[in-house]
C-alpha cells in the first residue's frame, strides 16, 4: 500500500486519558513510547503502530484495542 | 535526529565539493572538445588522431614498409617498444572531419557530466542529513544506465566515426574494427544498477516504516 494513501482510522486516545485523568506525558511513561510517537499516533499522523504498542497503550488504559481505534469512512 | 559532528559535516562537505570540482572538469572538458570541434584550425585537428588498434600482434596487418619505422627504442637500459597501437593523424580537418575526430570523445564527457551532475545530486541530499530517498535511488539507476552505455557504445561509436573518416583512402586498410566492450565498465554499471535497485527498496521500505509508532 502506498505509504500516502489515505485511511480512515480514528484513533480515540484524547478521550480516554480524559476519561482516566491522564496526561499524555504519564502515558507515555507507563507505555515506554516516546512523547512525540505518541503524540503522532494522539494526532492522527501515525501510519502504522506495533502490536506491542498497542498492546502497552490497552494495559495501561485498561481498554480493548477497539476503545483506541476506530474506523470511520 | 542528532546533531551532527564537525568532521562529519566537514566530510560531507568535502566529498560535495570534491564531485562538484569533477563535475566542472568534465564540463570544462566538453567545452574544450566543443571549442576544438568549432574553432579549431588545421593544425589543432591533430591533436586527436586515430588509434590503429588491434589486438595484441604488433600490426600484423601492416605491410613491412609500414612498420619498418616502428621498430623498438632502445631507451637507456629500457627496451621500449612501440605498441600494438600507431596514431593517423589528421593535419588540416574540415568541419564534418572535426565532428568525427571529436565527437566520441565529447559524447564520453557528456554522459559523464550528466554521471557527476546526479553524483552531485546525491552528495547533496547526504549533506543535508537524507540520502535515502527515491529520487536518490532514481539517480543511481541513470547513473547505471549511462554508464553501461558508455561501457557498451563508447569504442563502436570511435571505430565508427575512425572508419567514416578514412573511408575511400589509402589508410582504410589500416584501421580495423575490434569491437570489445570494456566489461569492467560494464561490471560496474551492472553493480551500480543492483545498488540502484537496493537503493529505492529501502527507500520504499523506510517510508513504510516512517510513522510507525
Amino acid at each position: 500500500m502506498p505509504a500516502d494513501e489515505e485511511h480512515h482510522i480514528v484513533v480515540h486516545l484524547d478521550r480516554l486519558l480524559d476519561e482516566r485523568g491522564m496526561t499524555l506525558t504519564e502515558l507515555a511513561e507507563k507505555v515506554g513510547v516516546t512523547l512525540a510517537n505518541l503524540s503522532i499516533l494522539k494526532n492522527g499522523r501515525a501510519r502504522a503502530i506495533r502490536f506491542s504498542t498497542l498492546s502497552a497503550i490497552c494495559t495501561a488504559l485498561d481498554c480493548q484495542p477497539g476503545d483506541i481505534l476506530s474506523n470511520a469512512p | 535526529m542528532a546533531e551532527r559532528s564537525w568532521w562529519s559535516r566537514l566530510g560531507n562537505g568535502l566529498v560535495e565539493n570534491l564531485v562538484y570540482l569533477f563535475f566542472c572538469l568534465f564540463a570544462i572538458g566538453v567545452l574544450l572538445h566543443l571549442a576544438a570541434m568549432v574553432l579549431s584550425n588545421g593544425s589543432s585537428g591533430t591533436s586527436e588522431g586515430i588509434a590503429l588498434a588491434g589486438g595484441h600482434d604488433p600490426m600484423p596487418w601492416l605491410d613491412r614498409g609500414d612498420s619498418a619505422e616502428w621498430g623498438l627504442q632502445r631507451i637507456g637500459p629500457l627496451v621500449v617498444e612501440l605498441g600494438p597501437q600507431a596514431r593517423l593523424s589528421i593535419p588540416d580537418p574540415g568541419f564534418g572531419q572535426r565532428v568525427l575526430l571529436f565527437g566520441p570523445p565529447l559524447l564520453g564527457h557528456l554522459i559523464m557530466v550528466v554521471v557527476m551532475f546526479l553524483l552531485w545530486r546525491i552528495a547533496a541530499t547526504q549533506r543535508r542529513g537524507d540520502p535515502f530517498i527515491p529520487a536518490n535511488g532514481r539517480r543511481l539507476g541513470l547513473m547505471a544506465a549511462l554508464i553501461g552505455v558508455y561501457g557498451l557504445a563508447a569504442d563502436p561509436v570511435k571505430d565508427l566515426a575512425d572508419r567514416a573518416l578514412v573511408a575511400g583512402t589509402a589508410a582504410a586498410r589500416l584501421v580495423r574494427f575490434d569491437y570489445l566492450p570494456d566489461l569492467r565498465i560494464i561490471g560496474f554499471a551492472l553493480l551500480l544498477g543492483a545498488l540502484s535497485a537496493i537503493f529505492r527498496r529501502g527507500a520504499v521500505l523506510r517510508r513504510d516504516v516512517e510513522g510507525l509508532v
